[in-house]
C-alpha cells in the first residue's frame, strides 16, 4: 500500500523552529494559513517544572500543545506514546492512512538528510505525510534548513524516534538527555475559522495585552514567596532577573534554561510581529504597521539574549551583568510595544 | 554629486536638482512650480546654503505643524530625508532625547532617530533612509511649536563607474573575538556561532584583501589562520580615524536576525545612538533589513564535515552617521548575536558617486 497525502506546502519563519514549521505543514494540509493561525497568539508563561529539552518545546498555558500555541482558532493537538518502536510506526502510519499527516519526535543524529547525522544528537520533530509498504519508506518534510521532502527509509526513521538521544559529546547541547520514545503528534482542526477582519484582529491584541498586563499577571499567590511560574510582562521581567541571578551564582545550568525558553519566546514574538504587520498593510493601519515593527524590535531582543546565555556557559558570572542591562531594555521596548498597541486599538 | 528632490507640503517631489553634499538643498515651494524650470538658486539663509526657488523660500511660517502625522511622499529610493525646522531641536550629548520619527517603506517599516545636522544648525535634522527599499511616507514626532520650514529627499548618488575605492576601511583586527572562518580541509577549532559551525574560507575573499562589494570597498579579515576574523559584539570601542562621514557600511551576519544600538562617538565629545540591524547568516534566510548579499559561501563548515547543502551568507549593511562631524569612535552594542567581519567609512561627497548599491 502506499499513500502520499496531497497538500503538504513549504512553510518556514526565520524565527521559529521544528515546532512551529511542523504545526504549520499540519495546519496548510487542513486549508489554514499558518501565519494568522499561529501568529495571533502572543505571550509570557513560564512553568519550570514543565521544563523539557526539545526544540519543539513550548510553555503551555493549555493541555493542548496547538492549543497553547494557536489560542484563538479552537484548534488542538494531542501527543501519543506508543509503547514501543513496533506500535510507533504501526500508529503513525494508521494515522497517515486515514488522511492524517502526523508530526514525529526524532533525533537529528540518525537522519541522513539533516547537517547533524552522525554527529550531534538533538531532540527535533518533522512531519510524516505518506508511507511506501512495498518500498518500506516513509514519505517527510523537513523545512528547517536544509529543507527536505522525500522518502525515508522505515528502519532509519525507527532508530531516530527510539533513541536515547544521550549527551555524546560536547556539542550536544540543550535538547538532549531527553529520550525521544516515539512520541508522535496528529492534529484536531477547527470546525470553524475565525474571519481575519478588524474585529478578530481587535479581540486579539486586546486578550494579548490583557494577558500582558492583568490578572495576577505573575501568578502570585501572596504568599510572600516567588510563583511557581512566570507570567506576563512583570514574570518576563522576574524570569530574565531571575536568569542573571542564576549565572551571577554560577549556576550553569541557567544557560541552558534560558536559552531553551528564549527559543520559543522568540519564534511567538517574531511571528506576532509578522501577523500585526500583515494586518497593517491589509487595512492600511500605519499605526499597527509601527507597532508591529516594535514587537519585531522586542522578538531581536531575544535573538541576542538567547546567544548571550548560550554563550555564558565558560564563565556565568561575567554574563549576569550584560544579561541584566538586556533585560532592562527587552522590558522597557516591550513595555512600549504594548503602548504602541494600545494606540493602534485606538 | 547628489540629487536632490524638493518637495512641496505634501513631501511629494516638484522639482529635482543636482547639489554638492557640502550644501543644503531644501525648499517647500508655495504652489508648485510652472512650466518653466523654476530658477533654483543658492542663498546664504542662517548660515546654510540652502537652495531656494527664488525669492525668498523658506518661509518664514512653516509650512506644517510636527504633530506625530503620517506624511505620504512620492515612492522612490533616498539615502536621507533633510528638514529645516522652524524651532531649534533638543541636542542633548548623548542624544537621549533625540525624537523618534517613523519611516514607512513598500513591504517595512523602522523607526530612526530626528536629530540635528550639527550643533551651528539647530533648525536643521536629517533623518537616514537606510533601506535601499521604496520610502513611502515618513511619520513625524510631535514636537511642540515646532514646523517644518523646507525639506529635501536626497537620492543615493549615481553609480560613477570608474571612481571607486572612496571609501575608507576601518582596521577591526585588534578587536576581533572570534574565529568564523576557516579552511575547509581543517574545520573544528573556530565557532561561528554556538553550534562551532564556520564559513569556509575558500569561498572568500583572500585574508587582508581588499574587496569591493557593490562599489565599497571592505579590507577582508585575516582570516583562515585559525586567529579570530570577526567581532562578536560585546560592547567594543573601536576607534575611528576622526574623519567625518555619512555611513559606516559592515559586512556582517548574526545567529537569528537582530538589531541593536550603536553609538557614534564625535571629535566634539558628543555621542549619537544609530541602529544596527544584521539578518540570520543561516542558510535559506532572506535578508530582513534591506542588506546586500555580499557573499554566500559553497558549504558551511561542521567541526566533523563539510556540508554542501548549507551555504551560509555574510551581508552588506550600513549603519548612518546623522552627525556631519567628525567621527572618533562607535561603540558596539552587547549584542553576542552579531558578529562584524569589517568595516568602512564612506563620505558621500567623497566618494564622487561611487557608493551606489
Amino acid at each position: 500500500m502506499r499513500v502520499e497525502l496531497d497538500g503538504i506546502r513549504y512553510w518556514r519563519h526565520d524565527l521559529t523552529g521544528c515546532l512551529h514549521i511542523t504545526m504549520a505543514a499540519l495546519l496548510g494540509y487542513h486549508g489554514l494559513d499558518p501565519l494568522e493561525v499561529l501568529g495571533a497568539g502572543w505571550g509570557f508563561f513560564y512553568d519550570p517544572r514543565e521544563l523539557r529539552r526539545e526544540e519543539y518545546y513550548f510553555p503551555c498555558r493549555q493541555k493542548s500543545l496547538l492549543g497553547s500555541l494557536a489560542p484563538y482558532h479552537g484548534v488542538s493537538s494531542r501527543w501519543h506514546q506508543p509503547e514501543d518502536a513496533e506500535a510507533g510506526w504501526r500508529e503513525v502510519r494508521e494515522a497517515v492512512a486515514s488522511g492524517r499527516p502526523v508530526g514525529v519526535a526524532v533525533d537529528n543524529f540518525q537522519l541522513p538528510f539533516r547537517p547533524a547525522y552522525q554527529d550531534v544528537h538533538t531532540n527535533h520533530m518533522i512531519t510524516v505525510f505518506g508511507f511506501d509498504d512495498e518500498r518500506g519508506e516513509a514519505l517527510v518534510t523537513d523545512p528547517v534548513p536544509p529543507r527536505f521532502t522525500g522518502p525515508l527509509d522505515i528502519s532509519v526513521l525507527t532508530r531516530a524516534r527510539t533513541s536515547p538521544n544521550p549527551i555524546a559529546g560536547e556539542r550536544d547541547l540543550f535538547f538532549t538527555a531527553n529520550p525521544i520514545a516515539n512520541r508522535w503528534l496528529d492534529i484536531e482542526p477547527p470546525t470553524q475559522v475565525p474571519e481575519f477582519d478588524r474585529d478578530f484582529l481587535r479581540e486579539v491584541i486586546a486578550a494579548n495585552l490583557r494577558g500582558y498586563r492583568e490578572g495576577g499577571d505573575d501568578g502570585d499567590d501572596g504568599s510572600g514567596t516567588d510563583p511557581a511560574t512566570y507570567q506576563g510582562l512583570a514574570g518576563e521581567r522576574r524570569f530574565l532577573d531571575d536568569i542573571a541571578d542564576k549565572l551571577a551564582a554560577g549556576r550553569t545550568e541557567a544557560a541552558d534554561e534560558g536559552f531553551v525558553v528564549a527559543g520559543p519566546v522568540l519564534a511567538t514574538t517574531g511571528l506576532h510581529a509578522d501577523w500585526l504587520a500583515r494586518a497593517g498593510r491589509i487595512f492600511g493601519d500605519a499605526r499597527l504597521i509601527e507597532a508591529a515593527r516594535a514587537v519585531e524590535r522586542v522578538a531581536h531582543h531575544w535573538s541576542a539574549f538567547r546567544i548571550a546565555v548560550a554563550t555564558a556557559r565558560e564563565a556565568p558570572p561575567d554574563a549576569a551583568g550584560p544579561l541584566r542591562t538586556r533585560a532592562a531594555t527587552l522590558v522597557a521596548d516591550h513595555d512600549r510595544a504594548l503602548d504602541l498597541l494600545d494606540r493602534a486599538l485606538g | 554629486m547628489l540629487t536632490a528632490h524638493v518637495v512641496d507640503e505634501a513631501l511629494s517631489v516638484v522639482a529635482e536638482t543636482r547639489i554638492s553634499d557640502r550644501d543644503y538643498a531644501m525648499c517647500l515651494t508655495a504652489e508648485a512650480p510652472g512650466s518653466d524650470t523654476p530658477a533654483w538658486r543658492y542663498e546664504n539663509l542662517a548660515g546654510l546654503r540652502v537652495l531656494t526657488q527664488a525669492p525668498g523660500r523658506p518661509a518664514a511660517d512653516p509650512a506644517f505643524r510636527c504633530r506625530g502625522q503620517l506624511v505620504g511622499i512620492t515612492a522612490g529610493r533616498y539615502d536621507w530625508i533633510y528638514l529645516w525646522l522652524s524651532e531649534p531641536l533638543g541636542d542633548d550629548a548623548d542624544g537621549a532625547g533625540d525624537a523618534e520619527v517613523w519611516l514607512h517603506y513598500q513591504d517595512a517599516a523602522d523607526p530612526e532617530w530626528l536629530r540635528t545636522v550639527d550643533r551651528e544648525n539647530p533648525c536643521v535634522a536629517r533623518i537616514p533612509v537606510t533601506r535601499p527599499d521604496q520610502l513611502t511616507a515618513i511619520r513625524l514626532p510631535a514636537l511642540a511649536g515646532a514646523g517644518v520650514l523646507a525639506a529635501t529627499l536626497v537620492s543615493p548618488p549615481r553609480s560613477g563607474g570608474a571612481a571607486a575605492f572612496d571609501g575608507r576601511p576601518v582596521d577591526l583586527t585588534p578587536y576581533a573575538n572570534c574565529v568564523g572562518i576557516e579552511p575547509s580541509a581543517r574545520p573544528g577549532s573556530g565557532a561561528f556561532n554556538i553550534w562551532y559551525n564556520t564559513f569556509p574560507a575558500e569561498d572568500l575573499p583572500a585574508a587582508g584583501s581588499l574587496v569591493r562589494v557593490g562599489s565599497v570597498p571592505f579590507r577582508f579579515p585575516l582570516a583562515g589562520a585559525a586567529e579570530p576574523d570577526n567581532i562578536r559584539c560585546r560592547g567594543q570601542r573601536i576607534a575611528l580615524d576622526g574623519s567625518r562621514a555619512d555611513w559606516l557600511h559592515v559586512l556582517a551576519a548574526a545567529e537569528r536576525r537582530s538589531e541593536d544600538v550603536l553609538r557614534v562617538h564625535y571629535a566634539d565629545g558628543s555621542s549619537r545612538p544609530q541602529w544596527l540591524r544584521v539578518s540570520d547568516f543561516w542558510p535559506e534566510t532572506a535578508a530582513r533589513f534591506g542588506e546586500q548579499l555580499a557573499f554566500r559561501t559553497a558549504s558551511m563548515l561542521y567541526p566533523n564535515h563539510v556540508d554542501r547543502r548549507m551555504p551560509p551568507a555574510i551581508w552588506r549593511q550600513r549603519v548612518p552617521l546623522t552627525a556631519r562631524d567628525r567621527a572618533v569612535a562607535v561603540t558596539l552594542p552587547d549584542n553576542p548575536a552579531i558578529h562584524l567581519f569589517a568595516a568602512t567609512l564612506v563620505d558621500e561627497a567623497a566618494a564622487g558617486g561611487a557608493v551606489a548599491p
